[in-house]
């Protein structure tokens, strides 16, 4: 079984061609500055959007009573970010009612069902060159092989998006499947890895290492936080690790604060760091560029 | 613009939605006092004059005296009967007293909108033709001397008199075209001697002008000024949607043998074209007929021959460029796709579009063609369909059909069920509801049909001479001249009615939660406090234009259930009823009232195929999807997959927008357009998210709803959106 946050068909940037990207629930990592917080929890959340409930708008709304009821809670907000299996008795979630504002992220699919219903969309992914991406969350903490393979044995093009900071079982089933890993580039030094967003440095450059070997494509994805991974000694270790691996294709992206939005959703804390000015990106995507012989590409918003 | 001032606008009897019941008493005694006082034509020439002098002035900003002005600038001419001898007297005495002005440059186009036709009592039942490509290829091919010469034959040849009166009136138009001719001739000379005009252009246009219509020896240029004079008579008569028809086929020879003689270059052929499209769109709001925009004035590219080989040439290519460049939002283009048709086709399909004026509309001969020939019409002739106004598949030339003289309301019939309720009624499943709703639509599309085939035509022996086959026949288009005179209905609602159907489904008899006749009140009352059911409604359930097995089998059933309604019913002349499920969205929706697909009083109805407003995001892929499974071949009156996209996500992603198209033709979609999304609609998506559903914008390395981003993003977008306009993207 599969956790799934969300399947987004027609996604233009995760990959070739048009692609479904499908989010897996659950990361053991704690980056501050993560864009799909609602991926770090590994159990179905409730988010609240405040702005959307109607109750609030001055509407007779009692649809989530039975909810908040059988949860032992006063208010709809009680429950934001709150995982259903801990809180409520089975078989309520099925009844939540709400139009607008109350809802779960994370349903559990069989491997074979997330399967049919990622492959109602391969013609478009055939004509195009695209096929399936498999993000999250952490795909490698995930058993997403099995789908990968299943994906890759129907003529799929299947690519992960992966921080590779995480030891995993999985990788070598992987990489015998994926045809594209789309890796992000954190945080080089092992101490600074450890401390503030739980990886492992080690487990990065051991599984890049193989995912290489194997000649599968690697795109490396680079997030600019100011004062965090935009440093110049950290994008220096970046660029060596582009060099000894060859990669072709680098990513850089500005931090951006798209992710806070759903924190506020599950009652968390807004991160509120920086990103480096666009001069600055320039610059950095310049002498990357000069440091390590790839294309490097800006991704602005 | 109500549903019957949109029928007095364009002479169509368009159904009449429900009003209150003291104005339609009102507007139906005033209707009668204006008829039998012969009144008619003036009053419907005057009124359109000023619902499009309106929408003039208020485009510039000017004041309502501008109104008057215009209405004093009319002039008027008096026909002699309403039979084909009386319209041809009054196409000749349009012929002279248009009003023609040459305004230098390379062509003359000048149809006067201020001339009104008083003819005697013309009945408001009768249909004027309207809507519908115009096909110039027998005055360019055959030309004026050779069709004289059939009229000739056939007046020696026949005794039947009705022949003979419309040979007549064939003759009366040929006479009336070569006046038409020699006043424009006039036109230019006197330019000439009043303008100090150095340009090489007015010599070129009497050159033009020089035995124009008689014998087809033309170059390109001519051939383009001899269209535009056509289209400007029609206009002048008082034709509405003026087609264009499949102009890169028909001007290709002319163009090939230019080019062939060194007397033509493709940039001076795209610049003739460009000035020809800049002419066209010159009088916008005079030829818009329900709203700006409207004016009907398409152009048809490219598609397969019977042979199913490609038939795009550079004329095509041309069109899509100049069309591009200009990025204007008239005449508008649609492009006939297929199995065969090129890359490079594709592409300059995509790149049209990426200048955001919507075209070109596309549309899938695979899906098209078939539809035509099951409907009747044989092989030969259907791949050689344009569209009429909109969408509307079309044989010009060889057609006279009407293709949107009615709508069928896809919620009326479902609106009348459940005002039929009462206590005593006892529906016991969705089944038996549905059966009931499918019974009162096969009822209200036969009760429409049976109407409008009894309706009778306006002679119009001008559009009868360029009609294949009416003048070897010596019959005029309106008895059935033409080889094929079909008629149209288009279809509004669509989504809302399945939508409503699922949620009565869901709500009444799956959930048991809202006995039907507590629905019924509710919809009685608007939804009034009912703001969590309205959410309910629209956001929850399976609906329209999704994955959902259960909305497309409601949807093929509606669409069998009008399509058995209409099989069997024959006009006076022999044609058959067409429809679609596309139809502009606002037409019938100001007077409707609430639904329950959530829709409140008044609200729009769904914009052809697409999610219906306010529903959950639901992607491109699964929308078209759907689309792809719609029954097409007994729907083919137009089936548009209506797309908003953002214009920059196409413009950085066009070669996966161009293989998404490629996929949905593939798997069936009939026929797709795009809105580009500008600054505008970004604002409006942040105040009404609900109204966008399906509007996507690239974040940095993934795509997402517009709806779905945080308020601080949506607001980078749209200053990004500002800037971009600012530097003249």
């Amino acid at each position: 079984m599969l956790l799934v946050s969300n399947i987004q068909r027609f996604t233009l940037h995760d990959g070739p061609g048009i692609r479904t990207t499908v989010f897996l629930k659950g990361c053991p990592l704690s980056c501050p500055w993560c864009c799909n917080p609602e991926n770090r929890t590994f159990s179905p959340q409730f988010y609240f959007q405040r702005q959307q409930c109607l109750r609030l708008k001055g509407a007779d709304c009692s649809r989530c009573r039975p909810l908040l009821d059988a949860s032992a809670v006063s208010d709809p907000s009680d429950l934001a970010g709150k995982c259903l299996l801990s809180c409520i008795p089975p078989g309520i979630s099925e009844r939540i009612s709400c139009p607008s504002a109350l809802g779960v992220w994370g349903r559990y699919y069989e491997t074979a069902e997330l399967c049919r219903l990622l492959l109602r969309d391969r013609a478009f992914f055939e004509n195009s060159g695209g096929g399936v991406t498999i993000s999250g969350g952490e795909p490698l903490a995930h058993p997403c092989d099995a789908l990968a393979a299943e994906l890759s044995n129907a003529g799929v093009h299947v690519a992960v998006e992966t921080s590779l900071l995480v030891h995993s079982r999985i990788l070598a089933a992987l990489i015998g499947c994926v045809s594209l890993f789309i890796v992000d580039a954190k945080i080089m030094d092992s101490e600074e890895c450890r401390k503030l967003l739980g990886g492992s440095v080690e487990a990065f450059l051991e599984s890049l290492r193989q995912i290489a070997s194997a000649r599968k494509d690697i795109i490396l994805r680079v997030p600019l936080v100011q004062g965090v991974t935009a440093t110049q000694g950290n994008l220096n270790a970046i660029a060596a690790v582009i060099n000894r691996f060859k990669i072709g294709k680098v990513q850089l992206f500005p931090l951006h604060h798209l992710g806070n939005e759903k924190v506020l959703y599950m009652a968390g804390q807004p991160f509120l760091g920086g990103a480096p000015s666009a001069a600055d990106v320039d610059r950095i995507a310049r002498e990357m560029a000069l440091a390590s012989d790839c294309q490097v590409e800006i991704l602005r918003f | 613009m109500t549903g019957l001032a949109a029928g007095m606008a364009s002479g169509f009897p368009v159904y009449e939605a429900a009003e209150a019941p003291d104005m339609s008493v009102l507007r139906n005694f005033a209707k009668k006092v204006v008829v039998a006082t012969g009144l008619f034509p003036v009053v419907r020439a005057l009124r359109r004059q000023l619902v499009w002098m309106n929408w003039e002035r208020r485009s510039r900003g000017a004041g309502l005296s501008s109104l008057l002005l215009g209405v004093l600038r009319s002039h008027f001419i008096t026909g002699s009967g309403d039979d084909v001898l009386g319209r041809a007297d009054l196409f000749l005495k349009t012929c002279c007293a248009a009003k023609i002005q040459y305004q230098g440059g390379g062509f003359l186009y000048s149809p006067d909108f201020h001339l009104i036709a008083l003819s005697n009592r013309t009945d408001p039942g009768t249909i004027s033709f309207g809507n519908l490509p115009i096909d110039c290829s027998a005055l360019l091919f055959t030309g004026l001397a050779e069709i004289r010469g059939e009229i000739d034959s056939l007046k020696r040849s026949g005794n039947d008199l009705d022949v003979q009166k419309t040979v007549r009136a064939f003759e009366t138009v040929c006479d009336a075209l070569e006046i038409y001719r020699d006043r424009c001739r006039s036109a230019i000379l006197k330019y000439v001697r009043t303008h100090s005009d150095t340009s090489d252009n007015p010599a070129e246009v009497l050159s033009y002008l020089e035995g124009a219509f008689e014998a087809p020896r033309h170059r390109f240029g001519a051939a383009l000024q001899m269209i535009l004079l056509v289209n400007s008579l029609f206009w002048t008569s008082g034709m509405m949607l003026v087609g264009l028809g499949r102009l890169d086929q028909v001007l290709t020879p002319f163009y090939e043998e230019d080019l062939s003689r060194g007397i033509l270059t493709v940039e001076r052929a795209l610049e003739m074209i460009r000035e020809f499209l800049r002419l066209l769109h010159r009088d916008f709001y005079a030829k818009s007929n329900v709203m700006p925009g409207d004016t009907g004035q398409v152009i048809t590219l490219a598609g397969q021959d019977s042979h199913g080989r490609d038939t795009s040439n550079s004329l095509t290519f041309l069109f899509l460029q100049a069309v591009a460049a200009l990025n204007l939002p008239d005449p508008k283009l649609v492009l006939r796709v297929h199995d065969n048709t090129p890359e490079t086709l594709w592409k300059a399909a995509i790149t049209c579009m990426c200048s955001g004026n919507g075209s070109p509309l596309l549309s899938n001969d695979r899906q098209v063609v078939p539809a035509l020939e099951a409907f009747g019409y044989t092989r030969e002739d259907a791949v050689l369909y344009a569209t009429s106004a909109c969408w509307e598949p079309c044989l010009p030339g060889l057609s006279s059909d009407q293709n949107n003289v009615a709508t069928i309301n896809f919620m009326k019939p479902l609106q009348e069920l459940i005002d039929r309720l009462d206590p005593s009624s006892s529906i016991q499943n969705f089944p038996e509801f549905e059966k009931l709703y499918l019974d009162g639509l096969r009822s209200h599309a036969a009760s429409l049909g049976r109407k409008l085939v009894q309706c009778d035509f306006q002679p119009n022996p001008f559009l009868s001479l360029l009609t294949y086959d009416c003048v070897s026949r010596g019959q005029d288009v309106s008895v059935g001249g033409a080889r094929y005179f079909n008629l149209g209905l288009t279809g509004v609602a669509f989504g809302n009615a399945i939508n409503a159907l699922l949620n009565i489904k869901r709500l009444v008899y799956d959930e048991s939660s809202i006995p039907l006749l507590r629905l019924r009140d509710l919809l009685h009352s608007d939804f009034t406090g009912e703001d969590v059911l309205v959410a309910d409604l629209i956001a929850r359930g399976e609906k329209f234009c999704t994955d959902s097995p259960a909305a497309l089998t409601l949807a093929n059933e509606i669409i069998q259930a009008v399509a058995d309604a209409l099989k069997g019913l024959r006009t006076k002349h022999g044609g058959k009823l067409r429809f679609g499920i596309s139809s502009p969205s606002h037409i019938m929706s100001r007077d409707f009232p609430a639904s329950l697909d959530g829709r409140r009083a008044g609200t729009p109805f769904g914009v052809n195929i697409s999610p219906v407003l306010g529903g959950p995001p639901v992607s491109y892929v699964e929308s078209a999807s759907f689309a792809s499974q719609l029954d097409y071949r007994e729907a083919f009156n137009g089936g548009v997959f209506d797309m908003v996209i953002d214009a920059e996500q196409v413009r950085t992603n066009q070669p996966q927008f161009k293989s998404f198209f490629q996929t949905c033709f593939a798997m069936g979609v009939f026929q797709s357009q795009v809105n580009m999304v500008d600054v505008d609609i970004l604002k409006d998506a942040k105040i009404h998210p609900e109204r966008y559903p399906c509007l996507i914008v690239r974040v940095w390395g993934f795509s997402a709803y517009f709806r779905d981003l945080p308020g601080e993003y949506q607001d980078l977008i749209i200053q990004r959106a500002e800037e971009a306009r600012a530097s003249g993207f």
